[in-house]
């Protein structure tokens, strides 16, 4: 019999919310989260619409001295933490590791020793010590106290739910029991400046999959999933938020940014993870898009759904204008939504969407619907022509 | 299953850019040359070790060489020297790709954000912040042979390449991938040299560099460097020669002691673990290759876990090193990696390798236990075996 891989515990924070019930809450509405530019000083991007969160976050993650993706990591952790482990300890910390997403890393700091560096001739090596993003999950194992396995991976934009697919590997290979695993990063004047460079930012806010959509809008945040084998979660008579059933990672080999036109390795990735699953197309209530808004990232991506479900998709929404591009976190982010939907059995808005593009034929979900959600999928798109897809599966009921 | 054998290995380092160039330098390290970055202020007294990219432009072409970061070059030409070559139009689905890289493209980021700070945000180059990202090396990979399978990028400090390793290895035998390119890269890079002076990380020029010498102070000198190796689950190529087998990873989190690194004990109780799931005894090991530094604080660390190795096996293992031919960069357990399986290829415990306590063996080699121990509280190792 296949092992299943079970999701006890989330934590989320982003510009929509501060934990799970509260990005629900903004889910549901398709309230944008989205404002102007304003935590890091920068000429040219200054209000431009992004999905931000407070400047000070040491007193809600409890640590000192740490780079903002830290500071989130460690937050979302303590989250999922908390509803997985109500009232309880870690059973066995040498058996429960950490893996998360993370792509920018301290840069923030390594920005401003830059500058200080070239512009006034100060060298304060001191701002490069979070420089490298290994520290966000070293953060995390250092306070919850895990010395399992610790790993941080950096896929571009599919980075945390490569992490979440790798911990469910570890799992299930008897590397580890119980896994941390998903994403974090931090707004930072690189990417504003690189997203920027190469046209890709919509100066109006993010309108995925809509006809007049300029492209993305930038965020940042967390989610961390307590992620185990059901036996472990049997044992410990832990809550059951979700299994996560298949999953699948490809490579476009096609451009170092831009995505095969039709979508190839999307589709590879839709069909290996309904492969791992065991499951048929039909079988999918749900797609969350990767839906970054881009000309090119939503055509493929529609054209890979529609190749692989057929005329009648399930109902795919983008949450992006929601939460913006969170980067490295967005994948595990949207793992979230897709239990959310599940656990309220309802289907998000695709927030900003005012006339479908003809070019993206699948359904796009426009408001908030009830429906019969049991299976859900997340697709996760990256530099290089990265491709993630997950399936997760509600435990509420085993539906046909 | 223990049957992931390593079909070609290939390399770009300070050491040489091939198989008998490294072995040849393996026997008598040569010493680390001053650092000068045209262009930048002279960092005083740094000393390192970099790679020869002369042959790069003619093996990549001269587009390649102004499209790629430093980084990118290097993994694409050692993995040029694995004879990889882009086998299909159709690409390669079942073949994935694995890079460890602890600080990726830092060239490529400094590059965008020197632009950035200087030109005031006005005259951006597009180009370096996409190389900049962590996976650059991973997609160059995939676009240069298309290989179309899984592409993961661990970006974990000195574990990087083992990390890597570890799920190549487990898509072979779950069965996702036919074939893993592993690849460990790192480059080195002015600004890493500049805060690893403000630091004291760095020994002065001139001063020995030999990892696990008694003599040894504190400090490490600065290295790059590019390993590849191809892996495949069975079906052996190698003609009549014993196939090298990579028989298990193994990475986690260390406590941390305020005065040591890790204590001895759990070094010897990860490496007892590594070597269980391994199917190996600790008698088994013939040469424990670590990652030591010649800092004498890790070294400290490195000593110690050896000498927990020797108790639990009953005799002295030599412990050899890797990094006085390479230099210390984050990825350079990768370079660590191709050396071992080179010498199991080989038969012989280059001396060179022994640069602290000179045990030199005569028997045949036959299996190597690398050990790598960050200091950020990380650890590492896995074990290869000819036969």
């Amino acid at each position: 019999m296949k092992r299943e891989v079970v999701v006890t515990g989330v934590g989320i924070i982003s510009a929509a919310g501060s934990s799970a019930a509260e990005t629900w809450q903004a889910l549901k509405a398709g309230k944008s989260g989205l404002s102007p530019f304003s935590l890091l000083p920068s000429a040219r991007y200054a209000g431009i619409p992004v999905g931000q969160l407070p400047a000070e976050l040491s007193s809600l993650s409890g640590l000192e001295r740490a780079s903002r993706p830290d500071h989130l990591a460690v937050i979302a952790a303590r989250q999922a933490f908390k509803q997985s482990f109500p009232g309880a300890g870690l059973p066995q910390p040498e058996k429960t590791g950490v893996i998360l997403g993370a792509c920018v890393g301290g840069m923030a700091e390594s920005e401003l020793f830059l500058q200080r560096l070239l512009l006034e001739g100060v060298q304060d090596t001191g701002l490069l010590r979070f420089h490298e993003c290994a520290s966000s999950a070293e953060a995390v194992a250092g306070n919850l106290g895990l010395f399992g396995p610790c790993e941080t991976i950096s896929t571009a934009c599919s980075s945390g739910s490569n992490a979440i697919c790798l911990a469910a590997d570890m799992i299930l290979s008897d590397e580890a029991d119980i896994m941390f695993a998903g994403g974090t990063d931090s707004l930072s004047r690189l990417t504003v400046n690189g997203f920027g460079s190469l046209l890709l930012i919509d100066p109006e806010g993010c309108r995925p999959f809509d006809e007049e959509r300029k492209g993305m809008s930038l965020g940042e945040g967390a989610a961390v999933l307590v992620m185990e084998s059901g036996e472990s979660a049997g044992r410990r008579n832990a809550r059951v938020l979700a299994r996560l059933s298949g999953w699948a990672n490809t490579c476009d080999a096609y451009h170092a940014t831009a995505p095969a036109p039709e979508g190839d390795g999307i589709q590879r990735a839709i069909r290996g993870a309904l492969r791992n699953a065991g499951l048929s197309p039909e079988d999918i209530h749900y797609i969350n898009a990767h839906g970054t808004a881009t000309v090119e990232n939503d055509r493929a991506e529609a054209a890979a759904i529609r190749s692989v479900f057929g005329e009648h998709t399930p109902p795919v929404s983008s949450t992006k204008r929601v939460f913006g591009h969170t980067f490295a976190a967005a994948g595990a982010i949207e793992a979230i939504v897709c239990i959310l939907a599940m656990e309220n059995q309802a289907i998000p808005p695709n927030a900003g969407l005012h006339r479908p593009d003809p070019a993206c034929p699948v359904r796009i979900q426009r408001s908030l619907e009830s429906a019969d959600i049991y299976r859900a999928m997340s697709l996760s798109l990256g530099f290089g022509g990265n491709n993630n897809c997950l399936i997760l599966e509600s435990p509420g009921k085993n539906s046909e | 299953m223990n049957n992931i054998e390593i079909t070609n290995i290939g390399l770009v380092s300070p050491a040489g850019n091939t198989p008998e160039d490294v072995l040849s330098a393996a026997a008598v390290p040569p010493a680390p040359a001053k650092l000068s970055f045209p262009g930048r202020k002279e960092l005083s007294g740094a000393a390192g070790f970099r790679c020869d990219l002369s042959e790069a432009r003619g093996i990549l072409g001269l587009m390649k060489m102004r499209r790629l970061g430093r980084l990118q070059v290097m993994s694409l030409l050692a993995a040029r020297k694995t004879l990889l070559s882009a086998e299909s139009k159709e690409g390669c689905a079942d073949t994935g790709v694995y890079v460890g890289t602890g600080l990726g493209s830092l060239g490529e980021t400094a590059a965008f954000l020197e632009n950035m700070v200087e030109q005031g945000e006005n005259f951006p180059k597009p180009a370096s912040f996409i190389n900049s990202v962590h996976n650059a090396v991973a997609s160059s990979l995939a676009l240069e042979f298309s290989l179309k399978g899984e592409n993961i990028t661990v970006a974990h400090r000195e574990i990087s390449f083992d990390a890597a390793l570890w799920h190549a290895l487990s898509g072979l035998r779950q069965g996702r991938v036919k074939r893993a390119v592993v690849c460990g890269a790192d480059e080195l890079n002015y600004y890493h040299v500049l805060a690893g002076s403000g630091k004291g990380l760095w020994k002065k020029e001139g001063e020995p560099f030999k990892p696990l010498a008694p003599e040894n102070s504190r400090g490490t000198v600065p290295g790059e460097g590019a390993a590849v190796c191809v892996l495949s689950a069975g079906g052996h190529t190698g003609g009549n020669e014993s196939p090298v087998k990579v028989l298990g990873v193994k990475f986690g989190r260390y406590r941390r002691d305020s005065s040591t690194y890790i204590d001895p004990r759990e070094a010897g109780d990860f490496l007892a673990l590594l070597m269980d799931s391994s199917g190996i005894k600790a008698a088994e090991v013939d040469l424990l290759l670590s990652g030591a530094d010649g800092d004498s604080g890790l070294d400290s660390a490195y000593l110690g876990a050896g000498d927990e190795l020797a108790r639990r096996a009953g005799r002295v293992i030599p412990q050899g090193t890797y990094k006085q031919l390479c230099g210390d960069y984050r990825a350079a357990s990768g370079f660590g990696f191709v050396l071992a399986a080179l010498i199991l290829r080989d038969g012989r415990i280059p001396a060179g390798l022994f640069m602290g306590r000179g045990n030199v063996v005569d028997s045949p080699v036959k299996t190597i236990l690398l050990y790598t121990i960050s200091r950020s509280g990380v650890h590492s190792g896995c074990v290869i075996k000819k036969g």
